[in-house]
């Protein structure tokens, strides 16, 4: 029936061509296909499979022209390859999805290069909106701006610029670097190592700020030498506890703001004859499955990505609508908790 | 907040006082105009706000050059790998990827699908739900000669490339290394048998006891559920009211076999040396339990990569995905300390 693949593409069905062979009106089979009560619903139902049969597609483009919408948010991040970044995408497709826009998905690997290209392209694409978070080497918010000048609603997630006017989600990186140094403290640490990454992003130099602030309360000084920055992969674990092994005198605690590289760390340790928490206390950040597999279960920071996407995602698609105007919100701070397990618990035993 | 009048290339041209023609030309980089005009161009479309019009030139073009995809999850090691390598290869080609997720629900998957179809996609890259019993509703897209591609959890179909490994093989490998190990009565935690990947480590682990004329009932030793963490932990009560225990496990996931170990190592089973475990996917979890977990390797950025390459040289006229059946990637086992009792 169908004839053999030609190279010239087929022709598009219209509405004209469903309305002729059903001998109604094209007026007629518009409102059906959107679903409009004044057709009989029979009638509508005929016309949407006559639509299916002949493979009509609803013309998104001549519509969106019309409409100067396109139904479809950018969604820029600064990688894929996490737990953390694939839990808020999980969110965000969550909300969009129900709410009828898709995604466009455009990860800058970590380059502030690439995530203004990416901003770019999502411009002349003609988003309806924008969601992103910054690569660690992004200063300044200049390429997002043509997308402000126009009108499009750009909110921030996770990484941000802290002092921008901008409306952004976020979690108190300040409070958890405070929380986790500050419980380290109270098991007896004092000589506690932060492993972190690049502090020109808010999220590291908040943690740091809050380890800072613990250390400070509690008068013990700050010893340079025991922050390490890093990248947080798998490799930087054991090259952080590599490091460890050979500070002299051997540090007490460590936080690392990362899962994963927490637990590589802590494996490093251990195969060379650390115990943990007895030598070392640990604590991690964000709570992934790693965290509850790892022996003993480590201690960290609990980050719900889920959470900050569908929030980030629910703002968007409700300024959208006008139900509510961001730019009225600049900072939506989202609840994070301290998780205690083994890895940090020098003193007690309840566990 | 009104809307700003959209910018043209005649408000470009009369703002700099030339033709939309030579407007239009240098916007797209045409060696005809001089360098400094495409310059003084590209900074006057950059100040006025001027966005290129897709819409209009998609409906002349009829190409969106935005590629679908539709996975089960998002979050989940090996889909953000997958992502990862999509996103790169369609990057370098200028493709844009519209992303959704079926939540493991065929009916979810379907309306998806439909999406899809509706937003013109130039090409849909697919791996199936839990639940999917047939893909009917990927067919308006092989009657418009819109290629798709299934990966992983695939559904072979004529017009179809799919893109897989060989999840037989790397199955009965890591069954026979089991069995090299000295185990002889290995369970089996596998997946709905509806999706191909599951129903080949199967028959993949079903070979290797059959080559080692080991008796097999398989109401006894094999147990299917959706590999999550619970599954997991249940396999795990499961064995543990078992009369005879297997002396070894081959699950279809590594999310399965850690969750399965953590509860038999607290009912103080010994691993490797009671029950041996192998797990499937080299997740980062399979790095981390103790002891280190056996398991199939495999790059999900490879499949994404592979993936979207094909599409784009199908859509560029280079390769035709309808004359290539099946492409099959590397795997390989990795032996870590949860299998070796010897």
């Amino acid at each position: 029936m169908q004839p053999i693949a030609t190279m010239k593409p087929k022709k598009e069905a219209t509405i004209y061509d469903i309305a002729q062979k059903l001998a109604l009106s094209s007026a007629t089979v518009s409102r059906a296909l959107r679903d409009n009560p004044a057709i009989n619903k029979h009638t509508r139902k005929k016309i949407k499979e006559t639509a299916r049969e002949l493979g009509y597609r609803h013309n998104t483009f001549a519509s969106n022209l019309r409409k100067q919408k396109t139904n479809i948010i950018g969604v820029i991040v600064h990688e894929l390859n996490s737990n953390f970044i694939t839990s808020v995408l999980a969110g965000i497709e969550k909300v969009t999805a129900e709410a009828g826009y898709d995604l466009i998905i455009a990860h800058s690997s970590e380059s502030y290069k690439r995530e203004a290209a990416n901003a770019m392209n999502l411009f002349h694409k003609r988003v309806d909106g924008v969601i992103a978070s910054l690569a660690f080497n992004t200063s300044g918010l200049d390429h997002f701006k043509p997308l402000e000048e126009k009108g499009i609603p750009v909110i921030f997630f996770d990484r941000v610029e802290e002092q921008s006017e901008t409306t952004k989600v976020i979690i108190d990186n300040f409070q958890c670097g405070y929380q986790a140094t500050q419980h380290l403290i109270e098991q007896g640490c004092k000589r506690i190592v932060l492993v972190t990454a690049n502090l020109q992003r808010n999220v590291y130099a908040e943690r740091h700020r809050g380890y800072l602030e613990a250390l400070h309360e509690n008068s013990i000084a700050y010893d340079k030498d025991l922050v390490l920055i890093k990248d947080l992969s798998e490799q930087c674990g054991i090259e952080a506890a590599m490091e460890i092994l050979k500070m002299k005198p051997l540090p007490d605690g460590a936080f690392i703001t990362n899962d994963f590289s927490a637990a590589v760390c802590m494996q490093t340790l251990k195969e060379n004859g650390i115990k943990i928490p007895g030598d070392i206390a640990l604590v991690g950040f964000n709570n992934d499955a790693i965290s509850k597999i790892v022996e003993p279960q480590l201690t960290t920071i609990h980050y719900p990505g889920m959470d900050m996407g569908e929030i980030a995602a629910r703002n968007v698609i409700n300024h959208l609508k006008g139900v509510v105007n961001i730019r009225q919100t600049q900072t939506i701070v989202i609840r994070s908790e301290l998780i205690i397990r083994r890895s940090s618990l020098k003193k007690s035993n309840h566990f | 907040m009104p809307d700003d009048k959209e910018i043209t290339i005649y408000d470009i041209a009369k703002y700099l006082n030339i033709s939309a023609t030579t407007v239009s030309r240098g916007l797209k980089d045409h060696p005809a105009i001089n360098k400094n005009t495409r310059k003084k161009i590209a900074e006057a479309a950059r100040h006025l706000g001027y966005r290129s019009n897709t819409f209009a030139s998609s409906l002349r073009s009829r190409k969106t050059h935005t590629i679908g995809v539709i996975v089960p999850r998002l979050n989940s090691y090996f889909m953000s790998s997958v992502l990862a390598g999509m996103e790169n290869a369609a990057s370098q080609e200028n493709y844009n990827l519209i992303i959704s997720q079926s939540l493991e629900s065929a009916v979810k998957e379907i309306a998806n699908a439909h999406t899809m179809f509706n937003k013109r996609v130039d090409g849909l890259l697919a791996s199936l739900a839990y639940d999917t019993e047939n893909i009917d509703h990927f067919d308006p897209f092989f009657k418009k000669g819109i290629p798709v591609i299934f990966f992983d959890r695939i559904y072979p179909h004529n017009d179809s490339t799919c893109i897989v490994i060989d999840n037989y093989k790397a199955a009965y490998d890591i069954t026979k290394h089991l069995l090299d190990q000295g185990c002889r009565k290995i369970m089996h935690l596998g997946g709905n048998l509806l999706r191909n990947v599951y129903s080949d480590r199967l028959k993949g682990y079903k070979k290797a006891l059959k080559d080692y004329n080991l008796p097999f009932d398989e109401k006894k030793l094999v147990y299917i559920s959706k590999l999550t963490e619970e599954a997991g932990t249940k396999a795990a009560e499961h064995i543990l009211k078992m009369p005879g225990k297997p002396d070894g496990i081959f699950s279809a996931n590594d999310t399965a076999a850690v969750y399965c170990m953590m509860k038999l190592k607290e009912a103080g089973i010994r691993i490797p040396d009671d029950i041996a475990f192998a797990g499937f996917n080299n997740d980062p979890i399979s790095k981390i339990i103790e002891p280190n977990l056996t398991t199939v390797n495999y790059s999900g950025y490879d499949i994404g990569e592979t993936a979207v390459n094909i599409l784009i040289n199908h859509l560029n006229g280079i390769a035709n995905v309808k004359t290539t059946n099946m492409i099959i990637l590397r795997s390989d086992i990795i032996i870590r300390a949860s299998s070796l009792k010897k």
